[in-house]
């Protein structure tokens, strides 16, 4: 059975505290349901929460949409944003997660990366550092997404092939955010192929992308 | 002052504590306001204390999680009194809260603030809104907090026990957990009369205190009533829900998740705290994760009647706690967490709500258990009794919150394709011819593609030369990403074969059916290098003539060819009085194989996965049409006889056989032709169904829903 794994890089820095973390907790909510409302999703995507603040954590293992609840998520009151270790984190888990196809196992379909920042990388030799190794992953798209006014996309561009912006980091613009994220997972089930780049829906007003 | 009066004023205070509590956290001013009572000062200096404690007890708390297993936690379940601070530190309580506010001033978010519930609110400036809404959130915490150390239906020893744990197991909610509790506990209060006595964390209150004295029971409880109503009104209005599951009933917040989407319409704390999406809130609060232990409070003894602390109370309600997520149809069984209902002491227990659900509650085991009938957000109340409570006649309730998962069958929808757009062709597709042996080929839309209401992508063709009795099968799978695969697919096999028939009998001459009969006797291996080479010119030439007419075609729409991207599998047979001449032509996925029922299967090639799913070679791709690359793609056998000579694309031979090795097993071979002898009529040498072979294409298999072709020789 094919999976289609997941990974959701989360900013749990002191400044989501509040009101920005329950509304991604509202709009992760969301997004779970409308995957379980996607019977393809339901049976084949497979999500993993890591959050980092000052220091980078799984929160949920991959686990399938099916099971899936979302965790206690508790940002803390301040500290710096470490988006490096989060990656250093992140490759680990791919290692050991993604089943890569040959000829006694079936592979999975291309990991799909969301990372969400309302800040810029702490550690960002570390992050630089991490780049390539994240891109070595085969990851089918890597989005990132710079919520508010403080978040520095141009770190996330050296990372991610699509770069979008939350201009305000309220519930419906996260609430937006994450229905074109369920959105997009289901679309790259669909499109998965080869060569071929994955084929996202066009995000809403709410979700700028980043022209480069 | 009259004794009503003052119970009238105090009950007022009290009322206007908690608001501005839960509002702004504001209230100094009050013991100005109180001061004018010489009786009542004493009391808000109290009720001050308390606050702050609650407070301070929650930041020095930030990461409940860090808190489970420490000992802390654990001594408060016993009745201690842990994380309270010492009343007379308010340095540390000046500096957290000073926090607070440094924090939320970077609070960019908190422009979104709606005052669409404040109509009951305190006039403030627009300054103080952000503050006022991060408050509403700690207020929400204060309160749950107040209410882990308060236990509302039994002694301070026992109800720590019962009520410190399973508190903290539906501590999710912050801002809006309150919102319904408060209004379920209240009428829970109100019912278990005032008899109850009321834990204060960290401090045994004297019996004798003058505003206890002089407020009567009902006093108290109106005080609830209202205090509860208040915050119920500040945090949104109340919701059917709510309602509903206060009563006992359960409650499917929707029967599709996708309806019940809990977008907020302002994203303002106090909106998202509507009670309408209790699930939604509180969601991540499983027993199983430790949560149990959370910000679990210290609760001591109080006399009754201390009404300053007992609308707080009110709070505590129903703790939620979130099983395990089912699947409708699927056998479930989830155990109700020992430390949410510890089995010892136990007299009853029982939930409520269940009805028409296909789960049922068993006592012996403690568990929800059967076969989940609708899909949805299930939220029923789990009632028990301890014989540890000091009154064991009451119940003690708890939510229990369930995901059921739709049967993803039931999920798929089957739209038809648009037959106007461009490159159109039908969902599903069969054909058969029965000469000496039949010949028959069906190929179905994949869920995935019906789903959405898109084109079928692969594409097959069977045809008989009558001149030089020659069989010939072609099957492909256009690629899911290009968008016009279908059409490359289709025009891979007509071309394949068309090009293929026009040289087949020329290739294949007499001279060539000789060096057959060679290497079928064994006696000259050399001749393999010329059939090899009869089939590069045959296979090899008309492929590149079907990717050829694709690069035509693709120059027709001012495409690129890889947007025609498609496998291609090729087969050519011939009965020689020697034997069957099989030859093949495979690039992609999927798979060609001589089959002999229980005895052999001869793959006719090597199918090109890739480190991924869906990754593969398609005929549209350069480095396929080096001369050695080619020539790997071409395979023949001669054999005595054969069972069945199966093409198929991925759609069928992933489901059937999973990785590329087990093409190789014999054992799924048989398994395979059992299936679809018996559906197409194939077993008994009749004609075959071609419609049957269809319908069965439409096994299923989780998590295959991609075209499905299969051509068959037999």
């Amino acid at each position: 059975m094919r999976r289609l794994p997941v990974y959701f890089l989360l900013d749990t820095s002191g400044s989501m505290k509040g009101e920005p973390i329950e509304s991604v907790k509202v709009g992760l909510q969301t997004m779970i349901a409308g995957l379980r409302q996607d019977p393809f999703a339901l049976e084949s995507v497979h999500l993993c929460l890591i959050t980092f603040d000052k220091e980078a954590k799984v929160l949920t293992p991959l686990t399938s949409v099916e099971v899936f609840q979302i965790p206690e998520i508790t940002p803390p009151d301040s500290g710096p944003t470490h988006l490096g270790a989060a990656l250093e984190v992140l490759c680990q888990r791919v290692d050991g997660d993604v089943r890569r196809g040959s000829g006694e196992i079936k592979g999975d379909w291309k990991p799909l990366l969301f990372i969400m920042t309302d800040g810029s990388p702490s550690d960002l030799r570390k992050y630089r550092d991490n780049i390539p190794e994240v891109k070595k992953r085969g990851f089918g798209e890597i989005v990132a997404c710079a919520a508010g006014m403080k978040a520095k996309e141009e770190h996330l561009r050296e990372l991610a092939n699509i770069v979008v912006c939350l201009d305000t980091m309220d519930g419906p613009t996260f609430m937006k955010f994450f229905k074109w994220v369920s959105a997009s997972i289901s679309m790259g089930n669909m499109s998965m192929g080869a060569s071929s780049q994955v084929m996202l829906p066009p995000p809403p007003p709410e979700v700028r992308p980043v022209t480069t | 002052m009259t004794e009503r009066n003052c119970q009238t004023e105090f009950r007022n205070a009290v009322w206007r504590v908690i608001r501005d509590f839960c509002l702004t956290g504001e209230y100094e001013h009050l013991r100005e306001e109180f001061s004018r009572s010489g009786k009542l000062a004493g009391h808000i200096d109290e009720l001050h204390l308390r606050v702050r404690e609650m407070r301070a007890n929650l930041d020095g708390a930030p990461v409940p999680e860090e808190h489970a297993g420490d000992s802390q936690a654990e001594n408060s379940r016993s009745g201690a009194s842990p994380r309270v601070p010492s009343e007379d530190d308010p340095i540390r309580t000046e500096r957290v809260q000073r926090r607070k506010k440094a924090d939320l001033e970077t609070d960019r978010s908190s422009s979104h603030v709606a005052d669409a519930n404040e109509s009951g609110s305190e006039p403030a400036g627009a300054a103080d809104q952000k503050e006022r809404k991060a408050t509403i959130q700690e207020a929400g915490k204060g309160i749950e907090a107040a209410s882990a150390g308060i236990a509302s239906d039994g002694d301070g020893r026992d109800s720590s026990k019962d009520e410190s744990a399973p508190i903290a197991v539906g501590m999710e909610g912050k801002g809006q957990e309150p919102t319904h509790r408060v209004r379920n506990e209240s009428q829970e209060e109100g019912a278990s009369g005032a008899e109850d006595k009321l834990t204060i964390p960290g401090q045994t209150r004297r019996t004798g205190d003058v505003a206890n004295q002089s407020l009567s029971d009902r006093d108290v409880d109106e005080a609830k009533h209202a205090a509860a109503g208040l915050i119920g009104q500040r945090t949104g209005p109340p919701d059917h829900a709510a309602d509903a599951s206060r009563k006992g009933r359960a409650v499917a917040v929707s029967g599709k998740s996708g309806k019940s989407d809990p977008s907020p319409t302002s994203g303002d704390a106090t909106k998202r705290s509507e009670p309408g999406q209790p699930e939604e809130q509180g969601e991540p609060a499983t027993g199983e994760r430790g949560a149990a232990h959370r910000r679990a409070g210290a609760p001591a003894v109080v006399e009754k009647g201390q009404a300053v602390v007992k609308p707080t109370a009110a709070a505590v309600v129903r703790k939620s706690i979130r099983l395990s997520n089912s699947t409708v149809g699927k056998d479930y069984e989830a155990k109700i967490p020992e430390e949410v209902m510890p089995a010892r002491d136990l007299l009853e227990c029982r939930v409520a709500g269940l009805e028409d659900t296909g789960l049922e509650f068993d006592v012996t085991s403690r568990s929800l258990r059967g076969k989940p009938l609708k899909a949805g957000e299930f939220a029923f109340v789990l009632k028990f009794r301890q014989s540890t409570q000091i009154d064991p006649k009451r119940f003690i309730e708890r939510e229990l919150l369930l995901t059921v998962n739709a049967d993803p069958r039931s999920l798929w929808k089957n739209l038809p394709s648009d037959s106007n757009e461009l490159y159109w062709k039908p969902d599903s597709h069969s054909d058969a011819l029965c000469k000496d042996r039949r010949l028959i080929a069906a190929s179905q839309r994949g869920r995935s593609h019906a789903n959405v209401g898109s084109c079928r992508d692969d594409d097959f063709q069977i045809r008989y030369v009558e001149e030089g009795r020659w069989y010939l099968v072609a099957v492909a799978d256009g690629a899911g990403y290009a968008k016009y695969s279908r059409k490359g697919s289709e025009i891979a096999c007509r071309v394949v074969l068309n090009t293929v028939m026009t040289q087949i009998d020329s290739l294949f001459n007499d001279e060539l059916a000789a060096t057959l009969a060679a290497l079928r006797r064994a006696e000259d291996s050399s001749g393999r290098k010329k059939v090899g080479d009869a089939l590069y010119t045959l296979l090899g030439g008309a492929a590149h003539a079907a990717m050829k007419a694709i690069q035509e075609e693709s120059k027709t729409q001012a495409a690129a060819i890889k947007d025609y991207a498609t496998t291609l599998l090729v087969v050519v047979a011939k009965k020689y009085d020697f034997g069957w001449f099989i030859g093949a032509f495979w690039v992609g996925d999927g798979g060609i194989g001589i089959y002999r029922k229980g005895k052999s299967v001869r793959l006719l090639g090597v199918p090109d996965g890739g480190e991924f799913a869906g990754q593969t070679r398609f005929l549209t791709m350069p480095e396929i049409w080096e001369a050695k690359e080619l020539f790997r793609r071409l395979r023949f056998e001669i054999v005595d006889d054969f069972t069945a000579v199966v093409l198929m694309t991925d759609g069928v031979s992933d489901p059937k056989f999973g990785p590329e090795s087990e093409l190789m097993n014999l054992e799924k071979w048989d398994r395979l032709w059992t299936e679809v002898g018996e559906a197409a009529g194939l077993s008994d040498g009749s004609e075959g169904r071609s419609q049957d072979l269809l319908r069965w294409l439409d096994f299923w298999a989780p998590g295959e829903h991609d075209d499905r072709t299969i051509a068959i020789l037999c």
